[in-house]
Order: structure tokens, then C-alpha cells, then sequence
């Protein structure tokens, strides 16, 4: 499974398991739907410091890392160069 | 798995309590009548190194790691009986000198944090609003950017400090079109400045010693240089105080069940009813076992809270279900006490009663136990 799949599966699994939603594409926008409220945010967060082994700092907390499935692949790929 | 603490840590317990028991204590029951700020034993605390504990050294503190931090926090709670008092310290720490530490420049922190270690200012910290509870994205206190400042319009209630502050972090809404994602910064505000009015302090069930009151913000410039942070982290801010609030502040409370309990014991072995001390009677210990349980695991969860912040996990979750079990603990173990000690215990004398009246907000305040509830139920995939 790719890292967007991933993303995506846990979205789907996670945060919006009561919504009708038929697949969700990289660039949906998350934030602007509802499926990524404050805590959503941090659960994210979490799985993506776990699943891809990365860190994120408190300068990454910020939606337009989140806003979609693409922007948090970019923001996984520039954590684990950095690392 | 070592739970063993060190013994410079266990130290510290010791004489924090010991402290708290000998200089915290003087007049409690008349202050909370007065709904009187201990000044004296806040310097007192100051003096003993309390209201800089987890600040590093560089900036007049302690040092003091989160484990070690929230050992200290329980024998606070359970040395001291001025509850008010114990949660204005919590409001300082967490509410203001951790948010400083954590995002502060370093000439906010620089010109701040040595001030708040030493207690020769206290701090506050304003989020909740008349129409924002529970739901503390939908503030609307407004902080519009016009040139090199913000201009603050809008009100807080329910400031814990407010009427002693001398500097609050104050959140506001700075792009109204985002909300919790980038819409909210924090800023830090010093008394005093024109367009901030501190309402009068406000009448309340318990903590009567911690003054709480509304902070009206009209037209009020703000510099750019005391925003906290970036713009638009306000989320983040917040989200760190409760962490430390949840965990910390709760730490205290586990002192404080702790000795509501001994009282209890004390209480149980040496009253006499049909001939028996009551203590022997399963119905009066049976009520002092569960306080002793809900003292024990909320205690294991605290230290683990300690240890994986340490390892640098995120504790959203585990916070939340302590947060959760204590406060819920702590106001059933105000309860019971009442009951064991009976008519005694209703009687303003004896400072049980106060503890009922004290422990009622812990279920309200750092987000309700229904919020803390929503947390783990999101934590749980719901």
C-alpha cells in the first residue's frame, strides 16, 4: 500500500467511517469538509508519526499540512529527508 | 518496569509537602469565607521554588522534568488545604509559563519567564467567552492586524486569575474564516494596557480563594512583538496547555483525594457508634477502599503521562482519561467524606464541606468530563 493509500485508509477507517463517502481523492479537501476537525488533526498526527516513522514538530501543526491526503504525503516525504 | 522514582525526586515530594503542610495552611477556612488570595502564601511558594518548577534554569526556574514536576504537584495538593491557592499556581503554570516556554521568542521568554518563576508576576490565561465553553474554537474575540500591532475586541469569562493577573495570554481570532485550522493566535497581554478592563471578581461555588473574573477587550493594541508564536497558531497553544493542565493540575488533585482520605481513616478510628469504631463497618471502609483505588490508578496514569511525554509521545488520549477519572475521583471522594463524618462533615468547621464545594469545578474546568468523554470516544475511531 502506498503512503497515500495508508493516509487514505485511515481516513476512511478513522475519521470518516459516518460518512457516505464513495473513495476519497488525494486532493479532497479535508478541512473545508469537516472530515478533519482539532482533534482529527492530531490523531493524524500521531499515525503519521507512527506509521512512517517521522517527526513532526509544532511548526507542521498547521492546516495546510493537513488540508488533503497530498499535502500530508509532502509533508511526510520532507520530514524523512530531514531526518 | 522500574516505578521507582529517584531519591532527589522523592526529596522533592517530601519537602514540598512538608512545606505546603507548615507555611499553606494558615486561615483557610476564613479565607474561602473571605474568597481572600493567599498573597502571603503565594511569595511563600515563590521563595520555595514551586511557581518555576518545570521552567529551566536560564529562565529562574527549577528544571524540573514533567515526571518530577507532577510527583511535586501531588504533594502540593496534598500538603496544602487552600485549594483556591493550588489552582492559581496550576493556572500560572500551565495556563501562562509553559505557553511562554514552549512558543515564546526568546526575548518573550527572556523578558517574562524569570518574572513568573520568581512569582513577581502572575500569570493568567483567557480562552473561554460567554457564547465558547466547551466548543472554545467558536470565540470571537477579534484580533485584526493593523500595522505593526492587533487590535483586540471582544470579552473572556471565566478567567482564572484575572483580577491578579499581571500578564494574560489572551486567544483571538485572527482569520475568522478558519477557526480551529489556522484561525486562532494567541497573544500575550500585560495588564493595564489601555482597552483591557478586568471585570470585578466573581461569586462562585468553591475555589473561593482563586479569583476568577471577566477580561472586556475594546479597541486594544497589542504590538506585533506580543503575539505568541505564529499567527494562527492558537490551536497548538491551547492544545499544549491542556496537556500540561490535564495532567498537572491533576497530579494535585490525586494529593488531595489522598489526604481527604487519611482524614477519613483518622475520622473511621476514632468515632464510636453502637459501641464499634465505624471504621469496622463495611459500609464506612468500603467508601475509603474505592477512594484508595481511584487514588492508585489515576496515579499509575499520571505517571505514565510523565514517562511518555519524556519519550516525546503525544498524550491527547491519556490525558483525557485522566483528566476524566480524577476529577470524576476526586469529587466522589469529597462526597464520601462527607458521608463518614456525617452531621460533622456538612458543618463549615470541620473543612469537608469546603472540599465538596472545591472539587465540583474539576469536572468542568480543562475541558468538561463530557469533552473529555468526545476525546476518547474520537480516540476510539467514533
Amino acid at each position: 500500500m502506498t503512503e497515500k493509500d495508508q493516509l487514505r485508509d485511515f481516513i476512511l477507517k478513522e475519521l470518516a467511517w459516518d460518512r457516505s463517502l464513495d473513495g476519497l481523492s488525494d486532493d479532497y479537501p479535508l478541512l473545508d469538509n469537516g472530515i478533519v476537525d482539532s482533534l482529527g488533526m492530531l490523531k493524524l498526527l500521531e499515525f503519521i508519526e507512527d506509521k512512517f516513522t517521522v517527526v513532526l514538530s509544532d511548526e507542521d501543526l498547521i492546516p495546510e499540512n493537513f488540508e488533503s491526503i497530498d499535502a500530508m504525503a509532502e509533508i511526510i516525504e520532507k520530514r524523512k529527508i530531514a531526518a | 518496569m522500574d516505578f521507582e522514582f529517584t531519591a532527589e525526586q522523592l526529596a522533592i515530594a517530601r519537602e514540598i509537602k512538608a512545606f505546603a503542610k507548615k507555611e499553606l495552611n494558615l486561615s483557610v477556612l476564613e479565607r474561602d469565607t473571605e474568597s481572600r488570595f493567599d498573597r502571603d502564601g503565594w511569595k511563600k511558594c515563590a521563595e520555595f521554588g514551586i511557581l518555576g518548577l518545570p521552567i529551566p534554569s536560564e529562565y529562574g526556574g527549577e528544571g524540573a522534568d514533567i515526571l518530577t514536576t507532577i510527583l511535586a504537584m501531588e504533594s502540593l495538593g496534598n500538603g496544602c488545604c487552600d485549594n483556591g491557592l493550588v489552582h492559581s499556581i496550576n493556572s500560572h503554570l500551565w495556563g501562562c509559563s509553559i505557553p511562554l516556554l514552549r512558543f515564546g521568542s526568546e526575548e518573550q521568554k527572556e523578558k517574562y519567564l524569570p518574572a513568573l518563576s520568581k512569582g513577581q508576576i502572575i500569570g493568567a490565561h483567557a480562552v473561554t467567552e460567554p457564547d465558547a465553553g466547551s466548543d472554545v474554537f467558536s470565540i470571537t474575540t477579534s484580533a485584526v492586524k493593523t500595522g505593526d500591532s492587533y487590535i483586540l475586541n471582544g470579552s473572556k469569562s471565566i478567567v482564572s486569575n484575572g483580577p491578579i493577573a499581571d500578564i494574560v495570554i489572551v486567544f483571538a481570532v485572527t482569520d475568522p474564516q478558519r477557526s480551529f485550522a489556522g484561525g486562532v493566535s494567541g497573544f500575550i497581554v500585560e495588564a493595564g494596557i489601555p482597552g483591557m478592563t478586568i471585570g470585578s471578581p466573581l461569586k462562585k461555588m468553591g475555589l473561593n480563594t482563586s479569583p476568577i473574573s471577566e477580561i472586556f477587550f475594546k479597541d486594544c493594541k497589542i504590538p506585533q512583538l506580543q503575539l505568541l508564536g505564529k499567527e494562527g497558531f492558537g490551536t497548538g497553544i491551547f492544545n499544549e496547555t491542556m496537556v500540561w493542565e490535564r495532567s498537572c493540575l491533576f497530579a494535585c488533585h490525586i494529593g488531595t483525594m489522598e489526604r481527604i482520605l487519611d482524614e477519613c481513616i483518622n475520622y473511621a478510628k476514632s468515632r464510636k457508634q453502637f459501641g464499634r469504631f465505624i471504621g469496622s463497618y463495611q459500609a464506612v471502609s468500603h467508601q475509603m477502599s474505592d477512594m484508595k483505588m481511584n487514588i492508585e490508578l489515576g496515579r499509575l496514569m499520571l505517571h505514565k503521562i510523565g514517562w511518555l511525554k519524556l519519550q516525546g509521545k503525544k498524550i491527547m488520549l491519556e490525558t483525557a482519561i485522566a483528566k476524566l477519572f480524577i476529577s470524576e475521583g476526586l469529587k466522589k471522594a469529597a462526597l464520601a467524606a462527607v458521608q463518614i463524618h456525617g452531621a460533622y462533615g456538612y458543618m463549615a468547621e470541620m473543612g469537608i464541606e469546603k472540599e465538596v464545594r472545591d472539587s465540583v469545578a474539576a469536572t468542568i474546568y480543562s475541558g468538561t468530563s463530557e469533552i473529555q468523554r468526545n476525546i476518547i470516544s474520537k480516540y476510539l475511531g467514533l
